[in-house]
């Protein structure tokens, strides 16, 4: 089923404001996209290796926020971080998110101390199509992306529905409503009011260990949006503001039953999380009529995030205030076929930081981190079987200094329908040791740093000991297109070795205690995925994959696979869509299984026998799978089962009969802790 | 390191404003595969810097440098591919040399073409 989009190609310019993933095709005349209506599509001629995955994508699985965007996207990893905040991680490539760099129409914004909980910020239902760089990726949007780069576009006020509705609840007691208001202001001004908001009333504590399996709580989200756009003049702008306001009730569940022992943990073992984000965006393009390949963009935001947290007898408060300015500029050098983008940007953060670690030790890490650097990118189309891009960017640093951040992307058409993609790149940053592993809270290890080992021992150090993380990331991609049957099918096969210079070291490895140090050693991870997509008929997709992947580090007591990370990964996914009748009328279903292969635990040895776990998790299957029944264009419905099998993962807190005991640790999660979920929503839109 | 990259930036700014001549004019055609000739062939001429076909009313765009080369010499280098010019008529060797889907002449292929209702794009 084709679809065909006419656009002002004007509209491509919103690619400027992006970085090098689009092939802008620039030119000033009404152009005509048709694209096949496949919703997830792997890069055949970008020098990049890039997954874009659709809104039509998103609606595969209940997808509420970004966190939940890639349960259909074997590319990407998904798990829960511990077994109280219900908080999902997202992995690429082995290595978990702070390695990914995450940005909202390309500004970076998921980092710094919104690490912990920043995805369940973005809804679904406001996310038009994400963007997954696999490799280091474009030097335009900073030095920070490690193993890749996600993007995710949200809805622009010109083209969104004039009015969307979107009701979901879940089993779990979990409700959600999204709404978008999208109106003309002026011929040059459109108007988009997003709206959404959540609650979370669960009482499941369904494998009866005392805990809550997910918390309770509330979100508000407001975002608005202004857009200006003047095909005349060729200019665009966006004028954003977002706030948010989050709050979790976590533990167990006399804790949260009972409301006289709100904020006083003590008999009960509990917690709140309480955070806000008020972000504003400002966002200006111009490309000159005349001469549609050159053109220069200018980005702006500045974010404000607070959140409060108390842990049991843990405490972690951080307050985090960002600006970041990028300015692009788009040429030739000759001809079309010799890109050059280069630019200036500008990276401020200020944070408050307060951590009391089980009322014994405290530590203030009240710090500034800014960088500007300059960035020059080269990219190369011969128009037939090459296709490369160079990039370096230079940033001086206030905590790093002065450093260079080379990237390199080629990709070369080995045959008609066969292409070959090699890159390399590197990425620094500074770790945010507490927002990232804030899962360490809901447990009652005490927290240690350390220093380089002189002559066997050991010697403390401090936060500010630990040094900025680098790596290098090398990858090779085969992009193969054939015919099987004569359906379409398409065969990804890649491994990327991403190889760490200097790490904080993340080590759980003695019970009762969390050790933060610099890498002394190596550190790496190997990954390797062979992916097939086919059309099996012109209503049924399928798309399986396999993933094997290799994540070490030199830990002080010796070199140990990354807890917590599947070794391998099996994925498969069937969507059928029905014909469309002339109604408007379609029913689509979906189809997910998982497998994930045995992970490592940390070790427990040294727990007594009744609180050790083993030294791996077993393999676990998951299934989910959900119907949409259209009605028509206007509204459809969905329901849903995540988990079918109900898969549950009996213990997976240790010692949850003595919270506030040495032994206490939520930190052991390798699957679903509350077994089968069924949920059910609607969607309703206005043109 | 620096300074260069900041350089480099008014450098290309700079150069904008020089040479640049922009043309819009007829291009006789019919498909994508002409659309993909006729761009990536000219593409390669010294001096065009940005080339734009349109399928649907078969007008070109061409930005180039008039130091390098000028208008005509553009006209007669498309005609020498095979397409015809609002200036220029291309050789009847030229025109034979392109494929059969792309003989735009033929008002049996341009029917044809127009049924499908497809660029071959």
């Amino acid at each position: 089923m084709k679809t065909k989009l006419y656009l002002l190609n004007f509209l491509f310019f919103l690619s400027l404001l992006s970085f090098g993933q689009s092939d802008d095709e620039t030119n000033l005349d009404e152009v005509t996209l048709s694209y096949n209506k496949k919703s997830s599509k792997v890069s055949f001629l970008n020098s990049k290796n890039i997954t874009t995955l659709s809104s039509d994508e998103l609606l595969k699985a209940a997808c509420c926020n970004l966190s939940e965007s890639f349960e259909t996207t074997p590319s990407i990893d998904v798990n829960f971080s511990d077994a109280i905040s219900g908080t999902k991680q997202i992995k690429m490539l082995g290595l978990s998110s702070p390695n990914i760099l995450i940005s909202i129409e390309n500004i970076p914004s998921i980092r710094g101390a919104l690490q912990s909980h920043g995805l369940n910020y973005i809804p679904g239902t406001w996310i038009e199509s994400i963007q997954i760089t696999k490799g280091a990726g474009s030097v335009v949007n900073g030095f920070e992306s490690i193993t890749g780069q996600i993007n995710a576009e949200l809805r622009k006020p010109i083209n969104d529905d004039k009015l969307f509705v979107n009701l979901y609840a879940s089993e779990m007691e979990r409700f959600e409503l999204n709404t978008h208001y999208n109106a003309k202001l002026s011929n040059n001004w459109n108007y988009g009011l997003y709206f959404h908001a959540n609650t979370k009333n669960s009482s499941d504590d369904r494998n009866d260990d005392g805990f809550r399996d997910k918390p309770t709580g509330d979100q508000i989200n407001i975002y608005n949006r202004f857009q200006y756009t003047s095909t005349e003049k060729g200019l665009i702008s966006f004028i954003d503001f977002n706030f948010v306001n989050d709050n979790r009730v976590f533990g167990q569940n006399g804790y949260i039953d009972d409301a006289s022992n709100l904020g006083l943990p003590y008999p009960y073992w509990g917690g709140n999380t309480n955070s806000t984000n008020f972000k504003t965006n400002f966002k200006l393009g111009y490309v000159n009529p005349n001469i549609p390949y050159q053109s220069l963009g200018f980005q702006f935001s500045y974010t404000n995030f607070s959140q409060g947290s108390d842990f049991g007898f843990n405490i972690h408060d951080v307050d985090q205030k960002s600006i970041y300015a990028n300015l692009v500029y788009n040429s030739i050098i000759g001809d079309t076929r010799h890109k050059i983008r280069t630019g200036i940007s500008f990276s401020y953060d200020k944070y408050d930081e307060f951590v009391n670690n089980l009322r014994i030790q405290n530590f203030d890490l009240d710090r500034k981190e800014y960088s500007y650097g300059g960035y020059f990118e080269y990219s190369y189309d011969d128009l037939d079987k090459i296709n490369l891009s160079a990039g370096i960017r230079y940033d001086d640093h206030n905590m790093i200094g002065g450093f260079l951040t080379p990237r390199l992307h080629l990709n070369y058409l080995i045959f008609p329908k066969t292409s070959l993609k090699i890159s390399a790149g590197k990425g620094t940053r500074m770790a945010n040791i507490f927002s990232e592993n804030q899962k360490l809270f809901y447990s009652s290890r005490v927290i240690y740093f350390g220093n380089s080992l002189l002559d066997n021992v050991w010697n403390t150090a401090n936060y500010f000991d630990l040094k900025p993380e680098s790596a290098w990331n090398y990858g090779v991609s085969l992009t193969n297109s054939f015919k099987l049957f004569d359906n379409n099918a398409q065969l990804v096969l890649d491994y990327y070795y991403t190889d760490f210079k200097n790490q904080v070291v993340v080590d759980w490895e003695t019970p009762s205690e969390i050790w933060f140090y610099n890498l002394e050693g190596k550190s790496f991870a190997k990954s390797f995925q062979a992916q097939l997509s086919y059309e099996l008929t012109s209503n049924i997709n399928i798309l399986s994959a396999y993933k094997i992947s290799e994540v070490k580090t030199d830990y002080i007591s010796g070199r140990l696979d990354k807890p917590l990370t599947p070794k391998n990964r099996f994925f498969f996914n069937l969507s059928y869509e029905s014909n469309r009748k002339s109604n408007g009328s379609l029913w689509k279903y979906d189809f997910t299984y998982n497998r994930l292969g045995k992970q490592r635990f940390a070790s427990t040895q040294d727990n007594p026998i009744e609180y050790r776990m083993g030294e791996f998790a077993p393999k676990i299957n998951l299934i989910n799978t959900q119907l949409t029944k259209v009605f028509s264009k206007s509204f459809e419905t969905y329901l849903g089962v995540e988990n079918l099998t109900n898969y549950k993962q009996m213990n997976p807190i240790i010692a949850n009969d003595d919270p506030f005991g040495e032994y206490f640790d939520s930190t052991f999660v390798y699957g679903p802790i509350f077994g089968r979920m069924y949920y059910l929503g609607l969607r309703y839109r206005i043109n | 390191m620096k300074n260069i990259l900041f350089a480099l930036i008014i450098l290309s700014c700079s150069s904008i404003f020089s040479q640049t001549q922009i043309e819009t004019f007829f291009v006789n055609g019919v498909c994508g595969m002409c659309k993909d000739r006729i761009e990536k062939s000219c593409i390669k001429v010294e001096g065009i810097k940005m080339v734009n076909w349109n399928l649907d009313n078969r007008q070109i765009k061409v930005i180039y440098n008039k130091k390098k080369i000028d208008l005509p010499q553009i006209h007669s280098f498309i005609a020498s591919i095979g397409h015809d010019t609002d200036m220029i008529k291309a050789s009847e060797k030229s025109y034979n040399s392109l494929d059969e889907c792309c003989k735009y002449r033929d008002e049996s292929i341009i029917i044809d073409h127009k049924k499908k209702g497809i660029n071959n794009n």
